[in-house]
């Protein structure tokens, strides 16, 4: 292996970990929220990227109606309360119009991309609602569960909606740069730039906004959450809306360079989930680094061996496990 | 004066272990009341029973208006305060992250003066201000009593329920506490005092109401149960006559 | 009073009968409608709606079930099958875990299956057992005779890690033995891997004349993008598990160029009138879009419908030994498809003997190529 090679294999490592640091921090950020490991995330990857394909076909994405009866659905069952109802309803009515419209005219892509994220990421809070709220004093083993439930069911739904077939979305850039002797993508660049910008607009947020510091909050003392009168319900369904997003987002990051089918998520959010698993589920640096860490050791172990690339990848997990056992406090009921 | 809480017949427990049966309590507007009672009593309970932590059945009436529906995310909207035993502190988090997040609740109704709040609870608690960029998880015991009490302050609450301010504290660091207490209660606020430490909380408070075993078994003006031989004898540690 | 129960036990009992001697033809399909292959699935479902309602004059039932890629849920299947409905076939199932499954369960039960993917069994053990696809070493042998043809000395090689993976690497190194075409690299990867530039890379380290793909459906497509990335100079060939035009679809410009072996039946309006599988490929592929839709096109519909006409020779000495129903009726079935001989079917021309139950010949084989991204009859 010369040097070339190697740089090459760091950008593919650098590329598809920075779509899993994306994934990590989604996963983690659901999971110290609402304690549901979120396991239908990479469902949610795979939705973004169909439904964006959908869209270029110039079709309405089938999505959408998913979406309204999720809304619905929602909207009846907390009918008593107007403000439930309307919040329910109203930004799944507005970004159907939205959609319709684009689609009728055919809009530019990266409208018809943020479309896309913007219908799956309304999608993950509906899911939230109807499957895990009901259960939120459940056990973190029924949770499980219920999100392994949940990810059937997308993956049979997304089948129905999306049909068989896999689907490729334009890339961001077709551009492509010389740094030295190895070609650059405009693409990884892309996705590099996307998540530079989603961790520090992630950053600002949880540190700079109250809306941010409530999501900190209600993940590091509940009880404590409640007393400040921050709502549990409201940050579940936040912290939902923005794993979704950022899984439609990665899923348009992806479906450039690897086609997408409506069961290709799963894969690609496990090796997401490894990383938070790494971080101990707790913590977003590691679990940013574990990510890169993951991507690269599976691009120089596809080099090395591709047969044996899947099992090398998922054999980080071991170390990390046994040291997370020797040393991080349990992480079980409150 | 006025009632500015006031529960009757409040039924709360554990699964299907009744531990109050039937409380009836009231805190005046601003006045400092006390619960008083031995381990086991129910005196948490109450607290969070009045808090909608736990399931509850009973009326609570705070401000004149029955809020026995409200979940507690409504209720600190209305203005009640809860400093738990726990403190339930952010600890993962700076002392200024926890301090704003008191000020989450007015912030969403609209407020803006969080600066201004800060520099209060900085002028009662110097402390606070030396230590704002440290992790909440790095503070010593009593400073982590005076942020619990900072950032239920920072809410700007009608109503302050405060359970076990001086447990695990040493005697100096509590006496400073009730003196800060004692100094909101000059300032106008109202608050609910459930203590183990009964000599102490007697001494403060206005008036006081004595749990035993899920039931209010005595309520009076602090003076008047201080010099009840009953809670003398019982609580106060002295052999009457 | 008892005479009229005893007139309708015995109107019952002759009528019930009757309807035995009677009954109709029961065909049992088990395919992989949802799941992993689910893209090839649908097709190989639709076909169904295209088949007869009648066998030598013999009322004909089709069941189709869905076993969702599931082998467990395929045995179950099967099983219930044969208990309650009786069948006197299957069609299906059509990939390999799923089938390898059923075989078993059929050979037991001595019904009759028709399975739909390239499968290596031994006819001795499975006796009931029949193919209608492809032999995968007969398919990529079309791909070694064009890289003799065209003076290759080196191929690498960039398969699915799985049994399919496998099949085509075993096709081209059985093809290469004896020429002076060596086998330089062999990579891996899977259907879901978000990158397959690795592997690329690697292969490329060897500098082989040409690249040959073992993967199948649009994922197939992977390498070729990652090669067309690396702007790599070489013919590009793939297998038969991509010639569709979804793959177009999702390789582009990345695969134009790309050579494939396939079954006549995907390329049936290019085929000359020469071609002895034409008329009956024509036939179908017309109702099928006729059906379907022109969007719908696929090779995978027409196994289903050559196991249908297999069973459907068999079925004349079938009715001779017994009722559809009985074993009698299936094992005379059995031999019956045993001893088709010449049966001109969607993707070849079928003779079955005892020592091949798939009797497919080079005539079941073409070549093709994306041209202007479409796939192109080579000549």
């Amino acid at each position: 292996m010369d040097v070339t090679i190697a740089e090459l294999l760091l950008q593919d490592g650098l590329t598809t970990g920075a779509i899993y640091l994306l994934l990590a921090i989604g996963l983690l950020l659901v999971f110290l929220v609402t304690r549901v490991i979120f396991i239908p995330q990479g469902d949610f990857v795979a939705y973004g990227a169909l439904t964006l394909a959908s869209m270029l076909a110039g079709h309405v994405p089938a999505t959408l109606w998913l979406l309204d009866v999720c809304a619905v659905a929602s909207a009846l069952l907390q009918w008593r309360s107007w403000r439930g109802v309307s919040w329910a309803l109203g930004p799944a009515l507005l970004i159907t119009l939205a959609t319709l419209v684009a689609v009728r005219l055919g809009a530019w892509v990266w409208l018809q991309g943020a479309l896309a994220v913007g219908i799956t990421a309304l999608l993950a809070p509906m899911v939230y609602r109807l499957a895990f709220r009901p259960l939120r004093h459940a056990s973190l083993l029924t949770l499980l569960v219920v999100a392994m439930a949940v990810h059937f069911v997308m993956v049979g739904l997304g089948l129905v909606l999306f049909g068989p077939e896999t689907q490729r979305t334009p890339a961001f850039s077709n551009a492509s740069f010389t740094w030295g002797e190895v070609d650059i993508s405009g693409h990884s660049l892309w996705v590099a730039g996307c998540c530079v910008v989603l961790v520090a607009a992630l950053w600002w947020m949880f540190h700079a906004t109250m809306l941010g510091r409530a999501l900190r909050a209600s993940a590091s003392n509940p009880m404590g959450a409640r007393l400040m009168g921050i709502e549990g319900d409201r940050m579940a369904a936040i912290a939902f809306a923005m794993a979704g997003g950022i899984a439609a987002l990665a899923g348009l990051l992806i479906a450039p360079i690897t086609p997408i089918a409506y069961d290709s998520g799963f894969l690609i959010g496990l090796k997401g989930f490894i990383a938070a698993v790494i971080g101990g589920l707790a913590s977003y640096p590691v679990a940013a680094v574990a990510a890169l860490v993951v991507g690269v050791v599976e691009a120089f172990a596809s080099f090395w061996n591709s047969a044996y690339a899947a099992a090398i990848v998922f054999a980080l997990l071991i170390p990390a496990l046994l040291w997370l056992s020797v040393r991080t406090r349990s992480i079980e009921e409150p | 004066m006025t009632a500015l809480l006031e529960v009757t017949g409040l039924r709360a427990g554990y699964g299907r272990a009744e531990v109050l049966h039937g409380i009836e309590l009231m805190v005046a507007e601003g006045e400092i009341a006390t619960l008083i009672g031995p381990n086991g009593a129910g005196k948490t309970t109450t607290l969070q029973a009045i808090m909608r932590l736990i399931p509850s059945q009973g009326n609570v009436r705070f401000q004149g208006v029955d809020v026995g529906g409200l979940s507690t995310e409504e209720l600190v909207a209305r203005g009640l305060a809860l400093v738990p035993e726990t403190r339930a502190l952010f600890t993962d988090m700076r002392v200024e992250e926890n301090l704003l997040l008191g000020f989450y609740r007015s912030f969403r109704q609209g407020a803006r003066d969080q600066d201004a709040r800060l520099a209060q609870v900085f002028a009662i608690f110097p402390r606070l201000q030396e230590r704002r960029r440290q992790l909440a998880g790095t503070l010593s015991g009593g400073e982590r009593q005076m942020l619990a009490l900072g950032r239920a302050l920072m809410g700007r609450p009608a109503l302050l329920m405060l359970d076990e301010p001086s447990l695990g504290l040493a005697p100096l660091i509590v006496r400073d506490i009730f003196a800060v207490l004692d100094r909101l209660r000059k300032g106008g606020l109202s608050i609910l005092l459930v203590e183990q430490n009964a000599r102490a909380a007697l001494a403060l408070a206005d008036h006081g109401m004595v749990l035993e075993m899920g039931a209010v078994v005595a309520t009076g003006a602090s003076a008047a149960l201080s010099a009840d031989p009953r809670v003398l004898e019982t609580y106060l540690g002295q052999r009457h006559g | 009073m008892i005479g009229r129960i005893a007139g309708v036990l015995v109107t019952t009992v002759i009528l019930g009968s009757a309807q035995a001697a009677w009954a109709d033809i029961t065909i049992g399909g088990i395919l992989s409608i949802t799941g992993p292959t689910a893209a090839q699935g649908v097709g190989y479902k639709n076909a169904f709606d295209l088949m007869p309602k009648e066998m030598a004059g013999q009322k004909v039932n089709y069941i189709v079930r869905d076993d969702g890629g599931d082998p467990a849920v395929a045995v179950s299947i099967a099983r219930k099958m044969i208990d309650e409905d009786h069948v006197d076939a299957f069609i299906g199932p059509a990939t390999n875990p799923t089938l390898a499954a059923v075989m078993p369960v059929a050979q037991e039960a001595h019904v009759p299956v028709v399975v739909m993917a390239p499968a290596l069994f031994d006819v001795h053990k499975y006796t009931f057992a029949f193919d209608t696809a492809q032999p995968t070493t007969l398919m990529i042998k079309g791909v070694v005779d064009h890289m003799k043809a065209h003076g290759v000395k080196t191929v690498g090689f960039i398969g699915y890690s799985d049994g399919f993976g496998d099949q085509v690497l075993d096709g081209l190194k059985l093809g290469a033995a004896g020429s002076d075409i060596t086998v330089v690299d062999d990579e891996r990867f899977a259907r879901t891997d978000t990158s397959v530039q690795p592997q690329v890379l690697k292969a490329l380290t060897h500098k082989p004349d040409v690249m040959m793909l073992g993967g199948s459906a649009t994922p197939g497509a992977l390498p070729s993008l990652a090669l067309a990335q690396r702007n790599y100079k070489g013919q590009v060939y793939n297998n038969h598990g991509v010639v569709s035009p979804a793959y177009i679809q999702v390789g582009g410009q990345a695969v134009e160029g790309v050579i494939a072996p396939t079954g006549p039946l995907v390329v049936y309006d290019q085929l000359p009138d020469s071609n002895p599988v034409k008329a009956v490929a024509t036939d179908f592929m017309t109702r099928y879009i006729a059906a379907f839709g022109p969007q719908s096109r696929n090779a995978f519909a027409g196994y289903s419908y050559d196991a249908m006409l297999i069973i459907q020779a068999g079925v004349p000495t079938a009715l001779k030994a017994g009722a559809p129903g009985t074993q009698a009726f299936r094992d005379a079935l059995r031999d019956g498809m045993e001893h088709v001989s010449n049966l001109i079917g969607t993707h070849g021309i079928y003779n079955m003997t005892p020592d091949n139950h798939n009797g497919m010949d080079e005539r079941a084989r073409v070549m093709v190529q994306v041209v202007n991204q479409s796939w192109k009859l080579m000549p």
